[in-house]
């Protein structure tokens, strides 16, 4: 009988768990990361572990506002940005246009492709040498540098774009009697293009890593090099703040490419 | 006159594995299509008709045989022909209207206001003028649908071919879609093949049934459907209706060879 329906809910399970939401999430996670910078500095402060090594929050800021008073914090910034700028536009600049004619024409990938995945599977900054005895001590070689790291990414990711094009579309416009040209710029291009943005945000993580490496190794200016450099003369402050600075740019860079994508998605379902 | 003659057409598929053997999809398929007619061809899934279909479209090759489209043998796809199929296959990256205009802009004939006026034609023809803009995913299977009917007929075509056009969507609205399908046939002059395995949906809108048997594919039986077009909703529950329903669900189930005419109920 309807009117006997029990209506209240049922009583609850022992083991059923309550999903958090994704604010207490955020606040969780908040917290720890605050936990830990004071357990940081609290460690430093007392002594628990010796500072010179590990340096504690303040001191990394500190450290932060000298090298900004300094200028020199500024100087390898832009050094380092304008060497990850002209390796990745370099990636994006091949990357693109190869992985497009790669993933239409099968030939061609049969010729490049072996040449790709062998270099896709060289650990590449095993090449430093190489790269220095080709393009000597200076900017080339280290725009060399990031441009393998971060050209992977973007090949690879445009290549299959190219290829993910529905059959079924593809039945669609021969019927309508499409042509080769007018396949590859209605259907080929915006199906790639959102495969070509992720890509790139992936190239950006690789290309941050090159650039760091390649001033390591090849540099004297740049973020990378005042690692180095702070490394050698025990500033783990000063290397703390080198650190940061590209783990915040490799941050700023995905979230901007995330959005990005996303505005040149919305056709896609939500 | 004729409008799509299909003479001795078969079609062999070429083994997938090395070691298979060719399947054949159709024997010899004879089949004669009046100018303006609506012909249903009815099978079970599998039979080859979507490969009949195809063939007409021109986007394979038969194996053998003869298909003229207006009396011009099919060579490919061309502009007298449009497809429907079961897939909305909608580029999800255009608007509605967008898409209908897809198939214009690939064979590029009409200025860009033909293709506007033409585009808004035939968005108005399925009522789906308000939604134009709007993207696949924010539209139902049945508007989908729609917009991929309107991008068939927005080219004009002098034979409209449909693949199971109505085979994703729910019952009610396949119904729906039916009786939409018979209004927008009705105030148009082309010619109508569609590919269904629903008896009742090759009744209620074609002028003539053709009933094809299992794989490889032939012509079982050609029925003539007594109503005029388009018909109300109603003729789905008049007695001569349900008889030859009843008719053709017999036909489809007779495992006899087909009649060496091909002949009719």
């Amino acid at each position: 009988m309807i009117g006997d329906t029990d209506l209240s809910p049922p009583p609850r399970q022992p083991w059923s768990r309550r999903e958090p939401s994704k604010r207490e999430l955020r606040i969780i996670s908040a917290l720890a990361v605050v936990a830990f910078l004071i357990l940081w500095e609290l460690s430093a402060r007392h002594r628990w572990i010796e500072p010179l090594f590990t340096s504690s929050p303040s001191r990394v800021f500190t450290a932060f506002r000298e090298l900004v008073r300094t200028g020199e914090l500024q100087r390898n910034g832009l050094a380092s940005l304008r060497l990850f700028l002209s390796g990745m536009s370099l990636a994006i600049g091949i990357g693109v246009p190869l992985g497009i004619v790669i993933g239409w024409y099968r030939r061609i990938n049969a010729i490049i492709d072996p040449f790709i995945s062998i270099l896709y599977a060289t650990p590449r900054l095993a090449l430093i040498p190489l790269i220095l005895l080709w393009f000597g001590v200076g900017d080339q070689s280290r725009v060399v540098v990031v441009f393998l790291t971060a050209f992977f990414p973007i090949v690879i990711n445009t290549t299959s774009g190219v290829r993910a094009i529905d059959p079924q579309l593809l039945r669609v416009s021969r019927v309508f009697g499409a042509n080769d040209m007018q396949i590859f710029r209605t259907l080929a291009l915006p199906t790639a293009l959102p495969y070509i943005m992720t890509g790139i945000r992936l190239a950006i993580g690789q290309g941050l890593i090159g650039v760091v490496v390649a001033e390591f190794f090849l540099g004297k200016t740049g973020i990378g090099s005042m690692i180095t450099r702070a490394g050698y003369t025990l500033r783990s402050d000063v290397a703390m703040v080198g650190v940061l600075i590209v783990a915040a740019s490799s941050l700023i860079l995905t979230a901007a490419l995330r959005f990005i994508e996303r505005r040149l998605a919305r056709w896609r379902p939500a | 006159m004729t409008s799509v003659e299909l003479r001795n057409v078969t079609k062999i598929y070429e083994a997938a594995a090395r070691r298979g053997a060719p399947t054949a999809a159709l024997e010899p398929v004879s089949i004669s299509v009046a100018d303006g007619e609506f012909v249903a061809l009815l099978g079970p899934s599998g039979c080859g008709k979507s490969t009949l279909l195809n063939l007409i479209a021109g986007l394979i090759p038969a194996s053998s045989g003869r298909i003229e489209v207006g009396c011009k043998p099919v060579v490919g796809p061309g502009p007298d022909r449009a497809m429907v199929f079961q897939q909305p296959s909608l580029l999800p990256w255009r608007t509605a209207a967008a898409n209908v205009r897809y198939g214009l802009q690939m064979r590029g004939t009409n200025t860009a206001a033909e293709q506007r006026e033409r585009v808004a034609w035939a968005l108005d023809l399925v009522g789906l003028t308000t939604f134009a803009d709007h993207y696949p995913h924010q539209l139902s299977g049945g508007m989908q649908q729609r917009v991929n009917l309107a991008r068939a007929m927005a080219a004009m075509p002098k034979v409209l071919l449909l693949d199971e056009p109505f085979g994703s969507l729910d019952a009610i609205t396949r119904q729906q879609m039916q009786s939409e399908l018979a209004r927008i046939c009705s105030v148009t002059t082309c010619t109508v093949i569609l590919v269904t395995h629903d008896i009742s949906e090759a009744l209620f809108l074609a002028d003539r049934i053709v009933v094809m048997t299992d794989r490889p594919g032939r012509v079982r039986t050609t029925a003539t459907v007594p109503f005029g077009r388009p018909r109300p909703e109603e003729v789905r529950i008049e007695p001569r209706f349900v008889e030859l329903e009843h008719q053709l669900w017999n036909s489809l189930q007779t495992t006899d060879p087909p009649t060496a005419a091909g002949g009719a109920i």
